[in-house]
Order: C-alpha cells, then sequence, then structure tokens
C-alpha cells in the first residue's frame, strides 16, 4: 500500500538521529540508510575541505559511509554523533590520500569550486580567500583539521578537542600555530607578487 | 593574518554540492556494507577463532621473523661455540686426546694440566647466557631505532603533507621494510635462545650429563673434533626450517587462492 508506505517514511524521517543510530545498531537497514542520507551532505562538505577537490571528496564520503556500516556498533554516545563522524571522515580522508600520494593517480587545482556565499566580495577578497585556502591546504595535517574544525565548521575549542581526541590546551596552541603559517604563507604570497 | 579575518572569511566559504549520482552510489555501497555487517558491530569484539589465528600465523611478517630469528639464532650460537673460536684450540685438542698416552715426562704432565684445565671447561655444557645477552642487547637496539624512527615519522607527517606530495623512493621503501622488520627478527632470535636454553636445562636436569651430546654436540670432547659437522647441521636446520615455513606458506596460500576463485564462481 503506497500510502502505508509513504506514512511509513514520514515517521522515519522524523526519527532523531540519536533513534536512527540505535535502529542501526540493531541491524535495521531503513534507519542507517536514512542516517547516511542525512549525514552524506556533511560528510562532503569535511571531506571537501580537507582536499579541496571534489572527486576526491565524494571517494572520501562514500568510503567514510561505508566506514560508517562497519563502525555505527561501536558508536557509544559518549559524545555527539557529529563529533564522531568529524572523526571518522577525517581518518577516511587521511588514508585516502596516503593512498593516493602512493599511486599518484589523480592531480586536480585546489579549491576550484568554492561557492562563495557573499556575492559582495570583491574580486581581491575574492583571489584572497584562494589564497587562503591554498595556505589551509599546505598546513601540517594537525594544524590543518584543527582549523578546518575550528574555524571553517565553527565548532568550540572544547567540542573540537573531543572530535580530535586532545586536550582543548592543544587545540588553542593549534590554532595560533596556524594562524601564523597562514599568515607567513600569505606575506610570502604577497611579496612574490610584488617582486613580479 | 588577524584572527577576525580568517573567522570572517572561512565561514563565508561553503563547500560546492556533491552530485546526485555521488550520492546514490555511496549510499548504495554503504548499505551494501551495512548488509555484510548488519548492526556494525566491531571487527575487534569478535572472537578469534582458529581461521583467523592460522590467518595471522601465515602473515609475511611472522614466517619472517621466525626463519629469520632461527637462522639468526643458530649463526649467533655457532658464533659464541668455544671450539670455532679459538676457546679450545684444535692443535690444544690434538694434545688434550694424545696426552695420556705420554706418561711420566714433564712435557707429559704440562699436557696433562692443559687437559684438565680443559676437561674441566668443556665438561660443563658451555654458557648460553653470552647469546642471549648478546641478541637482547641487538633486539633493545633495534627495537630503540624502529620506536626513534616512528617517532620520527609521525612528527614528519604532523609538519608537512599536502595532498599531492611525491611517492616514496624504492630505497626508502626497502629501509623502511629493514627497520620494521629487523626488531621482529631478531627479538624471535632471542626467544629462540632463550627456548633453547630452557629446554638444555631440562633436559640436563632430567638426564644429567648425557645430553651435552644431544643438545651441544661441541661441549662433549670427543665430539669437538666434529665441530664443523655440527656447524654444517645446524645450517641444514635452519635451511630446512626456511624451507619448511616457504612451503607451509605457498601451500595455504595456494589453498587459500583455489578457495577463492571456487567462490568467484560459484558467485
Amino acid at each position: 500500500m503506497p500510502g502505508s508506505s509513504n506514512g511509513r517514511d514520514i515517521r522515519m524521517a522524523e526519527k532523531t538521529d540519536q533513534e536512527l543510530i540505535h535502529g542501526a545498531q540493531r541491524g535495521d537497514r531503513a534507519s542507517f540508510s536514512l542516517l547516511v542520507e542525512r549525514h552524506y551532505r556533511f560528510m562532503f562538505k569535511v571531506a571537501w575541505q580537507w582536499g579541496g577537490i571534489r572527486e576526491d571528496a565524494e571517494d572520501i564520503a562514500q568510503e567514510a559511509s561505508m566506514k560508517l556500516a562497519g563502525h555505527i556498533g561501536d558508536f557509544r554516545f559518549e559524545s555527539a554523533f557529529t563529533t564522531w563522524l568529524y572523526r571518522l571522515v577525517i581518518n577516511t580522508a587521511k588514508d585516502y590520500y596516503k593512498v593516493k600520494n602512493r599511486k599518484n593517480s589523480r592531480e586536480g587545482q585546489l579549491f576550484e569550486d568554492v561557492d562563495y556565499v557573499s556575492p559582495e566580495l570583491s574580486p581581491e577578497e575574492k583571489i584572497m580567500s584562494k589564497d587562503v585556502l591554498k595556505a589551509i591546504a599546505e598546513l601540517p595535517e594537525t594544524l590543518r583539521e584543527t582549523i578546518i574544525l575550528v574555524c571553517w565548521q565553527q565548532l568550540s575549542h572544547k567540542e573540537a578537542a573531543e572530535a580530535l581526541q586532545c586536550q582543548e590546551g592543544t587545540i588553542s596552541w593549534r590554532v595560533h600555530e596556524a594562524r601564523k603559517k597562514i599568515a607567513e604563507s600569505l606575506d610570502m604570497k604577497k611579496k612574490g607578487k610584488s617582486y613580479e | 593574518m588577524n584572527e577576525p579575518e580568517l573567522d570572517k572569511i572561512l565561514p563565508r566559504l561553503h563547500a560546492p554540492e556533491p552530485s546526485k549520482e555521488a550520492q546514490d552510489r555511496a549510499l548504495k555501497s554503504a548499505l551494501e556494507a551495512f548488509d555484510k555487517n548488519p548492526g556494525g558491530a566491531s571487527q575487534k569484539t569478535r572472537l578469534l577463532d582458529i581461521d583467523d589465528i592460522k590467518k595471522r600465523l601465515m602473515q609475511k611478517r611472522y614466517v619472517f621473523s621466525c626463519i629469520g630469528g632461527a637462522a639468526l639464532a643458530c649463526a649467533v650460537l655457532v658464533f659464541f661455540s668455544p671450539v670455532n673460536h679459538g676457546f679450545i684450540p684444535e692443535n690444544t685438542q690434538e694434545t688434550l686426546f694424545s696426552a695420556p698416552a705420554v706418561s711420566g715426562g714433564s712435557g707429559g704432565m704440562a699436557s696433562n694440566a692443559i687437559a684438565d684445565s680443559i676437561v674441566t671447561t668443556t665438561a660443563s655444557p658451555p654458557s648460553l647466557l653470552a647469546p642471549i645477552l648478546c641478541l637482547l642487547a641487538l633486539s633493545a637496539v633495534a627495537f630503540g631505532i624502529r620506536y626513534f624512527y616512528n617517532k620520527r615519522k609521525q612528527k614528519e607527517k604532523s609538519e608537512a603533507h599536502p595532498p599531492g606530495a611525491p611517492p616514496e623512493s624504492l630505497t626508502h621503501r626497502v629501509l623502511l621494510k629493514i627497520i620494521y622488520l629487523f626488531p621482529d627478527v631478531v627479538g624471535a632470535g632471542s626467544l629462540f635462545t632463550i627456548f633453547l636454553a630452557v629446554l638444555r636445562s631440562l633436559l640436563i636436569k632430567f638426564n644429567g650429563s648425557k645430553v651435552y651430546s644431544i643438545v651441544d654436540d661441541r661441549s662433549n670432547p670427543a665430539a669437538g673434533a666434529s665441530s664443523s659437522h655440527a656447524s654444517l647441521l645446524s645450517i641444514f636446520y635452519v635451511v630446512a626450517l626456511c624451507a619448511l615455513a616457504v612451503g607451509v606458506r605457498y601451500f595455504y596460500r595456494k589453498r587459500k587462492q583455489e578457495k577463492n576463485s571456487r567462490l568467484a564462481k560459484k558467485d
């Protein structure tokens, strides 16, 4: 019956993440499917912010979804689901690039398809934004993941510390270091441009 | 870059929308993975069965460690054996066996004295303490190198590895293999020697001095002359052990491949 099926879909859609996770942990396929659908965009976004290439981000999101299927039973509700998911996606992205760098397969221009939300950004600001993104991509892994979570995903230092399994103090230090490195990188680019 | 500037720019940059095809593909593979393992029960919590243990033991790392460890243990034992390395020179052994024939003369007395002292040294089984200590020291060095290498690698990894970094060179990879495998080999060698020492002390305890010839022919003065035979024998044992391990691994892998191809045909 199509009517009852629609009703069931609506009931499923109304379920909270917690109910869906419980369902998936019991082996309920529909709950898991909805959970992936609900969080796919988020996984893709984190993956893209990590690597800066759309195709890579899609691959990483797919691998992360598969990992989620294998590890959903490990989620113990000790932290927010999204915090746990950040960790999963970032780890998947690290593994992905480890293999990719070994194979040296696909090359691409980083952050080519960035979507500017504010149309009022001037062309100079747009160029600067791209430089900033490139500087982020060149950061060491630990600093990069911190700056993505704190400055881009707007997580508090406490939440970022939970996601990255470290102390809040470490997060503060990493953010400070990352800002310093980004500033240095931008200065070098400016100098390079002025010489040209 | 000051703080407000970065905090102002980044949240205004949004990721592109993922394609519908990619989303469907991800959902499909996630559901396939979920069907294989409903509930996402972690593999870690599953108890090991005999197949898992077999699979783990057949890993290249364990096979190489066992073979290498046994070979290293034999080599170290041969190196530390008193006969081969001047503890009992060949001519002294000749004196030792010819001494009783000479009687009365001062030379004969001297030969007897040497013979007595050598009999005292060789009558007790040669200590395995030196090879064990040597192997343990080597293990400590090898594990230390691996530990510090890992630390350095972690540091390097956290410093700069942007996507698109060049792949590692072949020499670097070979060096990496050696750094990772050598501690296991030396560790296995130490364990093997310790096991041999324990086995020997048990045999001595239960069978008395008769076992010297079983455990180490070189400790028996009568067998001193055949030290080269003993070395050859130990090399033979090592080669046989290597062949056995490689053979077992080969047949295990072949059987596994056949099993996989049968399953693939069924599918």
